[in-house]
């Protein structure tokens, strides 16, 4: 019972640590495919009386991927029946040109004025239309999100080292019999402290593995992810080399970090 | 007072405290050589355990020289602190022993701190049981060993790695008459069979040992030879 308890009280703040901070990669994936999509499907349509030049453009904008001009003769076709052969030629000959600018990012509010002010001090430029109302919405409650997520998972952080390095010194007075006779001793720090190192590394790699084994059955869990795909988002893989790499590296720095804190702190004691 | 090359302990002018113009010891000075049996005695609060700490460095000189095998105590660095402590052994009156490791392991120990391998570790905690007569329990863990056992194991684990230096603060301070025989008998073989230095702070020398000491007295903060 002792030795579960022992686990347990830092097995549960690792959990908790590693399952906020794998939530963050997570969303911040769901927000980044959003993201892509958003701006696969976005575009500035541009209205000019004269010839916009590709180049210029790729010189101003530094987001821009593409310039396309939208034809317009689809439009004019509609009206065929309605205005005579004469005055559609003197339509066609009047409209300005449509452009569609491509950019490879989804540009915030802010970039976006920057854009469109640019666009306007083109010569020849009337209109520029930017749509960005329509697809901000949803994106914006994910970027919020993620910012809470954010700050959510620094503060489960703060708490969970707070927690690893009381449970370390509990263990380390529990110990202090073995501390202090190893130390007159003339044991090395590492020594005095290996068991304590064994403990959390076992520990950080238990917690690791849980959460990770957690986030690949949600990976394949079917009803999850029509879920979340009824959301129009898209579930990112889990690499589970890979993540649980990193979850086992940042489980391991915590506790390892926490532990050599609580020591030096007995070590200043003595 | 000079400094010789068979000096174990070497102090001159030394002063100690534990706070800032309080000095439990002042102006000490004494030369122990290798082989030398020291007995310390004093009142109790006198300073005989203060003298002994900073013997194994818990405690730096305030003023003056302290100079253990070969070690200088004065601003020790912690490489040099645990490098003079491996080759100490100490004896406590309240054994200080780990009490959830076996007798065996505890005595293992500072063979492990000295970097021997687990084999040597074993076979030389196994004849050091044997020579202290605890073999038997060597599986045993320290609570369930009687006080005077417990202090054999501690002597065993003081001997593990052939100190040059033995340091015993009160060893027989708990014990009953019998296992205070058998703990003053095992130091004195180390020191007439192996030359191992022996410091031991008590209240007094026991009237039984049969062995060529020399004695300290300390008194209102000095420290004085009894010739």
């Amino acid at each position: 019972m002792k030795f579960v308890k022992y686990h347990i009280s830092i097995i549960l703040p690792l959990f908790l640590l590693l399952l906020s901070i794998e939530s963050f990669f997570v969303l911040k994936g769901i927000i980044d495919n959003y993201e892509k999509k958003l701006s696969d499907e976005y575009s500035i349509v541009v209205v000019s009386k004269v010839p916009l030049d590709k180049q210029n453009i790729k010189n101003d904008i530094k987001y821009f991927v593409s310039l396309k001009i939208i034809n317009t003769d689809s439009l004019i076709e509609n009206l065929k029946n309605n205005i005579g052969k004469k005055n559609l030629q003197k339509l066609k000959n009047s409209l300005p040109l449509f452009y569609s600018i491509k950019l490879n990012h989804l540009p915030s509010q802010e970039e976006l004025q920057n854009i469109k002010s640019k666009l306007l001090k083109y010569a020849g430029v009337e209109r520029v239309a930017t749509f960005k109302k329509s697809y901000s919405k949803f994106y914006n409650f994910l970027l919020f999100d993620k910012s809470m997520l954010l700050y959510f998972t620094v503060l489960v952080m703060i708490i969970v080292l707070l927690l690893i390095i009381k449970q370390a010194e509990v263990w380390i007075y529990e110990h202090r019999q073995r501390f202090e006779i190893m130390t007159i001793l003339g044991a090395p720090f590492w020594m005095k402290s290996a068991m304590l190192y064994r403990v959390v590394i076992v520990d950080a790699i238990i917690s690791s593995l849980v959460v990770s084994s957690l986030f690949v059955y949600l990976s394949y869990d079917s009803s999850f992810l029509s879920y979340i795909l009824n959301m129009g988002v898209e579930f990112p893989k889990f690499d589970f080399l890979r993540d649980s790499a990193i979850l086992l590296g940042i489980s391991i720095l915590v506790s390892i970090v926490s532990v050599t804190f609580a020591i030096l702190q007995l070590n200043k004691e003595e | 007072m000079h400094e010789e090359k068979s000096s174990v302990i070497f102090a001159e002018n030394l002063t100690l405290s534990y706070r800032k113009n309080e000095p439990i010891l002042k102006n000490i000075g004494l030369n122990i050589k290798t082989k030398d049996f020291v007995f310390v005695t004093g009142k109790s609060g006198s300073g005989k355990s203060t003298f002994l700490k900073s013997l194994y460095a818990v405690l730096e000189p305030d003023v003056g020289r302290l100079n253990v095998c070969g070690i200088e105590l004065d601003n020790i660095t912690t490489k040099n602190r645990n490098f003079l402590r491996k080759h100490l052994g100490v004896v406590f009156q309240d054994y200080k022993l780990i009490d959830n490791w076996t007798i065996e392991k505890n005595v293992m120990l500072p063979l492990f701190i000295a970097g021997f391998s687990k084999e040597v570790c074993l076979s030389q905690a196994h004849k050091l049981l044997k020579h202290v007569k605890l073999l038997h329990k060597a599986d045993k863990y320290p609570p369930e060993l009687s006080g005077g056992e417990q202090q054999r194991a501690a002597v065993a684990r003081a001997l593990a790695h052939n100190p040059v230096l033995i340091l015993a603060d009160e060893p027989t301070g708990n014990l009953d008459d019998y296992s205070s025989g058998v703990i003053w008998d095992l130091l004195k073989g180390a020191n007439e069979q192996l030359g191992t230095t022996i410091v031991t702070v008590t209240h007094r020398i026991p009237s039984l040992l049969r062995v060529n000491y020399r004695h300290f007295i300390i008194e209102n903060g000095g420290m004085d030879e009894v010739c």
